[in-house]
């Protein structure tokens, strides 16, 4: 299955960990080798040779979050169009393939026009325009070389060509062989340069069935989509990734090109490659392929912010699935301190086995088979949300559950953690982001987050300073600040009683 | 010791395939950026993958060594020959809950609140898990805790001490998951289509409350003593290490577990079906899950590489494969279609995979049925032969990316029973596929007329019923209060 984007993504961080510098060779700071190209496209590139192949990620600063209301789901249908080829690539002759296209957009929008009249659409009218399109699309076929980019990247070796979409970035992935580094530079440029979206109606399709598939055929999924559109009531966190039900299938090829044409600049784009590399060659290579992209003036960054929430907020979705909670409190984005503390605490209330949730609530009560904590939801662009999901066991309820959770925030605001305890959530930390650099796609995922969000791919590593910064009364402190009544958003998963 | 001292060399292919599609006519074509990618070369690339070594402790655990010194870390994962399939009649889940306990449930000499705490200190890692085939375990440290984690993991395995209240967790966390159990539509499919696949086998058996129930502690201690012997154990160990001085490590923390006899009960395989089966669960649900398929061809069968290329044209191999293409580019009737196949010891799996929203669900099947039946009826010529098999050369590079995965790789052959030569010899095994073997993998092995159609949706909003493919057998699943 491709193109998968996680719809409530866990969280990107609580992976990037700092490395105490005795603890061994593999220094980033001296090993990442850094260069901006004319038109402002950041390059980043590190050397691996492990094996000759390379991991290269391209990620641009745009995702949901740059989305306008009445158009939710553009940044990930723009995402799969991305698939559908160039001028050069998919088609067998764009010349006389771009009349039809422009035909095909004119009939769809007249046929939106009409249907749009409800019960006085011309019917006779309808009937004919839907005739034409058929005609038209089936004349379209005779120019398309279906999955041309697709077929290209796989007969050489590809693995894990795909993309992925987010709140706040959309990255574009593929590992090739070492020596493929041109082949990718040539169909990546292009895509940049001269995108085709083509089949863009039947991918509204293709998504919607995506979104029955990842939401509305999943009971907690739905759970997330409502608690995260109650928690946010300003900010376009609150809407989904894939885009309301309503939106996508009216989603315009226009607007969605115009949505490209305003975001896909190369200012907002981290080229980042990994693996068997000579920095300087490939420099040449990249500079000769993506320098010629047009420097671009970037949109004036969104002004709305989340007003402070007035009181609690709790929600209800009711399905024939069984019980779900979740809790969650607003708290500032990175690089704010408070960050780090809020990562720290995810840390001690569920991560691993000796946490403090699973400690109690699985182990002990038995009131839970599964909880844990998230920090950073559901980006980190902008401020965001700290994050509690809990799973009954029957006959146990949400209710339970959610007492047994509040207080346990409240002994993090009353008791002073315990410095082995704030230890061990250090040291695992700073173990995790060790066993998560030797490969080449992590690797290239991080330091493409890092450049990407917060400026500069060191980010990933100040961060990991940051947590061991962090001080027992920090805890309490953070704890007292955002995990109060006034600031918190419940939502449970109601089983339905009736039979369906 | 096996020593081999034969390196490989990998040659990557430098591929180009004129004329499968006639290039592009655009208007840039002069521009040397954007030269047509299929006429492009690249310099050949030469590799000399990394191979662990074997060797054999005294108690007669195989281990794979594998030295990688880039980051101060050790990764040990481990392979036991045991599996739910061995779950005793009437008890199905033992075999799982037994990995779980195992590592849950403490030692004789530590408690499992120790262990956790001694590990988390760490940021270590030790991990047991049950698949259908085989068991496994895991490991992960830093260097300088290794000594210690070892330990750990050692008394695990030598003196489990299958905590009561472990055991009872356990078991709740069991009962619980079955609660949940039709909750997803994808694990509901899988689910059933996977016991009428592997009916009257024990292969079929999924877990219930009543067998759960049925548990007891001595059961999971028993299924332990039974499987969980040195000499029944692989071991692929990677990372910072010198292979020496782990060797004389891993004899230090297993001394005293010596070899046992182990009799594998005999499981008989599972046999093919005659006919055609439907069977269709009814949940109220906007799409529906769609499984076709059937038992295929076990490892090591001589038509095993042309099946796996078939499989990569017809449903395998992405947005080229036939399924794809027809299904999800060209029709929008689906995110998640194509097919898969699982060569395993003695048979193996086909499918074909497809969700689409409920009122087209009668359509894709038929797609499905059709698209599969084309395989036999136009079976794919050189083009896609050529395509599929470059694909799976080039991509074979990456089964080296990672010194755990190569380990782990070579220690899942011995325990498969295929030659040690297997990953050597894979290209060119590949590249001998002819379009006469995929014509005969496509008509001997492909069985549409004889497959389980297995679909979770909501009937009552299909475009046609399912009855107009033959007769339906309805599974009910159960509700619980």
């Amino acid at each position: 299955m491709k193109r998968r984007f996680r719809p409530w993504g866990i969280l990107l961080v609580g992976l990037l960990f700092f490395i105490p510098q005795d603890l061994f060779s593999f220094s980033l700071e001296d090993r990442v080798k850094e260069y901006t190209l004319q038109n402002g496209m950041k390059v980043l590139m590190l050397e691996r040779h492990q094996s000759p192949t390379l991991s290269l990620h391209i990620r641009f600063r745009v995702g949901a979050v740059d989305e306008n209301l009445g158009r939710t789901g553009t940044a990930h249908l723009l995402e799969h169009m991305l698939f559908k080829g160039t001028q050069t690539l998919g088609t067998k002759n764009y010349v006389e393939e771009e009349k039809i296209l422009n035909r095909i957009d004119s009939v769809v929008m007249a046929i939106d026009t009409e249907k749009a009249k409800g019960e006085k659409a011309d019917k006779d009218f309808l009937k004919y325009l839907e005739e034409t399109l058929k005609n038209l699309r089936a004349e379209h076929k005779k120019y398309v070389v279906k999955d041309e980019i697709e077929f290209i990247y796989s007969q050489n070796g590809a693995m894990g060509f795909n993309a992925m979409t987010s709140q706040d970035t959309t990255t574009y992935v593929i590992n090739l062989p070492s020596n493929r580094l041109e082949l990718w530079a040539r169909v990546e440029s292009d895509r940049m340069l001269n995108p085709v979206l083509r089949d863009f109606y039947s991918e509204r399709d293709v998504v919607m069935e995506e979104r029955r598939r990842s939401i509305d055929s999943k009971p907690d999924r739905k759970l997330v989509e409502n608690f995260l559109a109650v928690s946010f009531i300003a900010h376009p966190y609150g809407r989904p990734i894939i885009g309301w039900p309503s939106d996508i299938p009216n989603l315009e090829k226009r607007a969605t090109e115009e949505f490209f044409r305003t975001f896909y600049s190369p200012a907002n784009t981290v080229l980042t490659l990994v693996g068997d590399l000579q920095p300087e060659e490939t420099l040449s290579v990249v500079k000769k392929y993506f320098e010629r992209i047009p420097k671009q003036i970037l949109p004036p960054p969104l002004k709305t912010r989340e007003p402070e929430q007035e009181g609690e907020r709790r929600i209800q979705v009711v399905d024939e699935s069984n019980p779900q909670l979740i809790i969650g409190f607003h708290k500032p984005n990175p690089p704010h301190e408070d960050d780090a503390v809020c990562e720290i605490i995810e840390g001690i209330l569920s991560s691993g086995r000796t946490s403090r949730l699973y400690r109690r609530l699985v182990e002990e009560e038995k009131t839970a088979v599964a909880v844990s904590a998230s920090n950073g939801y559901p980006g980190e662009r902008y401020p965001n949300l700290f994050v509690l999901f809990a799973t009954p066991r029957h006959p146990h309820t949400a209710e339970e559950l959610e007492k047994a959770l509040l207080e346990e925030l409240d002994r993090l605001k009353l008791e002073v953690v315990g410095e082995e305890e704030l230890q061990k959530i250090k040291n695992q930390i700073q173990t995790d982001f060790l066993r998560r650099l030797d490969s080449n796609s992590r690797l290239a995922f991080w330091l493409s987050y890092g450049q990407s969000l917060f400026g500069d791919w060191r980010y990933i590593l100040e961060r990991m300073k940051s947590y061991d910064k962090v001080t027992v009364e920090d805890v309490r402190r953070v704890a007292r600040k955002y995990f109060t009544p006034r600031n918190r958003t419940v939502a449970t998963l109601v089983k339905s009683t009736e039979s369906p | 010791m096996n020593r081999r001292a034969r390196k490989v060399l990998i040659c990557i292919f430098s591929v180009l395939l004129l004329g499968y599609f006639p290039p592009g006519m655009g208007n840039c074509q002069d521009d040397e950026l954007l030269k047509n990618p299929r006429e492009m070369t690249f310099p050949p690339l030469s590799f000399n993958p990394p191979k662990a070594e074997r060797s054999v402790l005294s108690n007669g655990m195989v281990v794979y060594l594998l030295e990688n010194p880039e980051l101060p870390l050790i990764r040990v994962s481990a392979l036991i020959r045991t599996g739910s399939v061995f779950d005793p009649p009437g008890l199905s889940g033992l075999a799982e809950m037994t990995a779980r306990v195992l590592r849950n449930g403490g030692t004789l000499f530590q408690t499992p609140q120790t262990i956790n705490q001694t590990l988390e200190m760490m940021g270590a890692q030790v991990e047991f898990s049950m698949e259908m085939e085989w068991g496994s375990a895991s490991l992960f440290a830093r260097k300088q805790d290794f000594p210690r984690v070892l330990s750990i993991f050692a008394d695990l395995l030598i003196n489990p001490g299958f905590d009561p209240p472990q055991v009872d967790l356990a078991k709740k966390a069991a009962l619980e998951a079955i609660r949940r159990s039709n909750d997803n539509p994808e694990e509901i499919a899988y689910r059933e289509f996977r016991r009428v696949l592997y009916r009257g086998n024990p292969r079929g058996e999924v877990p219930t409350l009543e067998s759960i129930e049925q548990i007891q502690r001595g059961d999971l201690i028993a299924f332990y003593r039974k499987f969980f012997q040195p000499n029944n154990i692989f071991l692929g160990i990677s990372g910072d290490f010198k292979k020496k001085e782990m060797i004389e490590s891993l004899e230090k923390a297993l001394s005293g577990w010596s070899r046992a006899l182990v009799e594998l009960p005999f499981i008989p395989l599972p046999s093919p079906q005659e006919g055609k089966s439907i069977y269709y669960a009814s949940k109220d649900l906007p799409q529906s899950t769609i499984l076709l398929g059937h038992l295929s061809l076990p490892l090591g069968h001589p038509d095993y590489f042309p099946f796996q290329v078939l499989n990569f044209i017809l449903g395998g191999g992405g947005f080229n494969s036939r399924l794809t293409q027809e299904i999800r580019s060209n029709q929008g009737l689906a995110y998640a279609v194509g097919s898969f196949y699982r060569g395993r010891v003695g048979y193996g799996v086909f499918g074909t995979f497809c969700q689409t929203k409920s009122k087209s669900t009668h359509r894709v099947i038929s797609l499905l049925y059709e698209i599969i039946e084309g395989m036999k009826k136009n079976p794919p010529g050189s083009e896609a032969l050529d395509w599929a098999k470059n694909a799976l050369i080039n991509q074979f590079i990456f089964s080296f990316t990672s010194s755990a995965e190569v380990a782990q790789q070579q220690m899942k052959l011995e325990y498969d029973g295929l030659p040690d030569d297997y990953l050597e010899k894979y290209q060119e095994r590949v590249s001998a596929v002819t379009l006469e073997d995929l014509g005969r993998a496509a008509r001997d092995h492909l069985h549409p007329e004889k497959s389980i159609l297995m679909v979770v949706g909501k009937g009552e909003d299909f475009d046609r019923p399912l009855s107009s493919f033959g007769a339906v057998q309805q599974i009910e699943l159960k509700k619980y209060p």
